[in-house]
């Protein structure tokens, strides 16, 4: 697997310094700035059933990657509405009780996904679409033609 | 909340513990909020609130803000070269 480089220095330099990757304990920083950087581990836990990964530890112990999130897509002129959303949902786990945050922040994460899923693909071209190609990658390193 | 303790000296195998946590109304509320989130059609959230958004920007809430970053085994499927295997094809 071809691993991208960090996007440490971006995260950085559009938030003036005041923001970098998240970065989750004993384990360092996460590859991706935005959700698809939790996606993966999500994903892999909800396969294994397995809830005692450190995101969750994490998850359990403070409020700190969901207010990275909410605080990373503020601002962003055509993801407002997306933003309140998130906003608001985060805000309902801070209320919950810690240890069901991350059975929640696993449903909010994956209906984030199946969002963007379908909204690429809906402006994947046709003939791209026939061919199956349904990885997100495909669409984000070929932006130019949708 | 309240919490006691709980403790047990010796437990059978066959011992099943149910405990019963009253939350606060404000939570069950938070939490029959969050049950409905998993019942959401993406198709409906996206014309709600994602109808302005661009690929650049899918790109920056799911991964990083510069679109810099390219795979190589994605070469192979790219548009331009599809169009160039079709022009060959055409012309065997």
């Amino acid at each position: 697997m071809i691993t991208p480089p960090s996007c440490s220095n971006e995260e950085k330099e559009r938030s003036h310094g005041s923001r970098d990757v998240y970065g989750l304990p004993n384990v360092g920083p996460l590859p991706y700035a935005g959700f698809g950087g939790v996606f993966q581990m999500v994903r892999t836990a909800q396969i294994r059933n397995d809830l005692s990964i450190p995101l969750f530890h994490n998850l359990r112990e403070g409020n700190w990657i969901l207010d990275y999130y909410v605080g990373r897509l503020e601002g962003v002129e055509n993801l407002k509405e997306i933003h309140a959303w998130i906003k608001e949902k985060f805000d309902l786990l801070k209320i919950i009780p810690r240890h069901l945050i991350p059975r929640y922040f696993v449903k909010i994460i994956n209906v984030i996904w199946a969002l963007a899923e379908t909204k690429s693909m809906d402006k994947v071209p046709e003939q791209v679409a026939n061919l199956k190609v349904k990885s997100l990658l495909y669409f984000i390193a070929y932006p130019n033609f949708l | 909340m309240k919490y006691h303790s709980l403790r047990f000296h010796y437990m059978p195998q066959s011992f099943v513990c149910v405990l019963k946590v009253a939350l606060h109304d404000r939570q069950v509320h938070a939490v029959e909020e969050l049950e409905k989130v998993s019942q959401i059609k993406p198709e409906e959230l996206a014309q709600q609130i994602a109808s302005k958004v661009l690929a650049n920007d899918l790109n920056y809430l799911l991964f990083r803000y510069f679109i810099s970053f390219c795979f190589v085994y994605l070469n192979d499927y790219s548009p331009q070269l599809l169009k160039r295997r079709k022009r060959a094809k055409s012309r065997i």
